[in-house]
């Protein structure tokens, strides 16, 4: 009785041994897949990002319409209007008239096809504006 | 010992296949991903350039005039494209203005003209007889008009640039002062990058002296502009021959042409 209970626990310790190895290497097997897959979808998702960001930006057009200039220095409102003709929404930040900056505060959103204006004091009589989008784009208006 | 051969290439072949799987499920969906999206950049970016293309198609003759106190304005479609004018602005300096929306459509080759009644009441009520018409399309391109239209260029005359007769010439000795008053009569700005001057003498009895000189790089805007600069107006001095009595001066712009020419007689 005694050897034959010997033999059988000779049996079970290579079973063991081997679904613990299993065990362990299909755990690590199993992280670095889901590591890397993970590594992978965020670094796809910046890269989505990174294209839809510049596929906005090529959409986005806006020219300067008109522009208005009211009162005397130093007391001058330029009245700014911007149409978008482009295939996404704008949001117009900033105006530069000439080189001084006027930032508009969470700036002005203008839609498809729609015609806005800013209105911005200024010191002087600009001899051009410029307006810049949140994206970027810059483009000048001559009054 | 004859039993163990065939299993260790069992073992082999499975933990390929799973590698292989793993890579596959990973980097076949980031690749698919990549793809479609710059698929789609090159799609809008390629919409983008159509655009782009047919807003430089379009191109509008516009003039204004004034009969019997209503304004007409005549637009022609000298573009390859089919044009629609969304908005009218008359102004007639950069502190007034009044807008109007339209939705005319002007077909390529085709003129249309524009009676509005509330243009010809908003124009009544100006004080000033002079304003400036815009026509705003959708794709984004303004074409202005003046009014009254600016006067014709003298017969016989050529070059977009107009040097005004008021210009003057003076000369002291061997050296010469000239100011030139330079008007721009094209739609599109121009750019003098440098002048030449020929000194000439009516008698013939001396040589004619060529003088090339350079000028800051300068823009002169359309005359359809309601403000200056439109206008250039610019003062050079010279040494030369003394006595010259013909000088001839030539504008030169950005792309090495003769845009301009004007001669200075003495009596």
């Amino acid at each position: 009785m005694k050897a034959r209970s010997n033999r059988s626990r000779k049996g079970i310790s290579p079973v063991v041994s081997h679904l613990i190895l299993l065990v362990g290497v299909l755990s690590a097997g199993m992280f670095l897949w889901w590591f890397t897959l993970t590594r992978s979808v965020v670094a796809s998702q910046n890269f989505s990002d990174e294209i839809g960001s510049e596929i906005e930006k090529i959409e986005e057009r806006f020219i300067i319409e008109h522009i208005l200039i009211e009162g005397s220095e130093p007391d001058v409102q330029v009245t700014v209007w911007i149409y978008n003709y482009g295939k996404i929404h704008v949001n117009a930040t900033t105006v530069y008239m000439e080189s001084v900056r006027d930032v508009i505060p969470n700036g002005q959103l203008i839609q498809l096809d729609e015609l806005q204006s800013i209105t911005v004091n200024s010191a002087f009589t600009p001899d051009y504006v410029q307006v810049e989008s949140e994206r970027g784009t810059v483009v000048i208006g001559y009054p | 010992m004859v039993t163990h051969k065939p299993q260790s290439g069992v073992s082999t072949l499975v933990g390929g296949a799973i590698i292989v799987g793993i890579v596959l499920t990973i980097l076949t969906p980031l690749f698919i991903s990549a793809n479609e999206m710059t698929s789609f950049y090159d799609v809008v970016a390629s919409e983008m350039r159509d655009l782009e293309q047919q807003r430089s198609w379009e191109d509008l003759d516009v003039s204004a005039r004034n009969t019997g106190g209503a304004v007409i304005i005549t637009a022609t479609n000298i573009g390859s494209i089919t044009v629609n004018v969304t908005r009218i602005w008359v102004y007639p300096d950069n502190t007034e203005y009044s807008v109007f929306t339209q939705n005319t459509v002007v077909k390529s080759g085709e003129q249309v003209v524009i009676d509005d009644e509330e243009i010809n009441s908003y124009v009544d009520s100006l004080s000033d007889e002079t304003y400036v018409i815009k026509l705003a399309t959708d794709r984004g391109n303004l074409f202005n008009a003046r009014f009254p239209p600016p006067a014709p260029p003298t017969p016989g005359y050529y070059f977009p640039l107009e040097v005004q007769s008021n210009s003057t010439m003076s000369s002291l000795g061997s050296t010469y002062d000239i100011t030139l008053e330079v008007w721009n009569w094209m739609e599109l700005e121009l750019t003098i990058d440098y002048i030449i001057v020929t000194t000439s003498f009516s008698d013939g009895g001396t040589p004619s002296e060529v003088k090339m000189l350079e000028v800051d790089p300068n823009v002169i805007f359309p005359r359809v502009f309601p403000d200056p600069p439109y206008y250039w107006v610019e003062s050079f001095t010279f040494s030369a021959n003394p006595g010259a009595d013909v000088i001839k001066v030539e504008l030169i712009d950005d792309e090495s042409f003769v845009v301009g020419a004007f001669y200075f007689r003495e009596e």
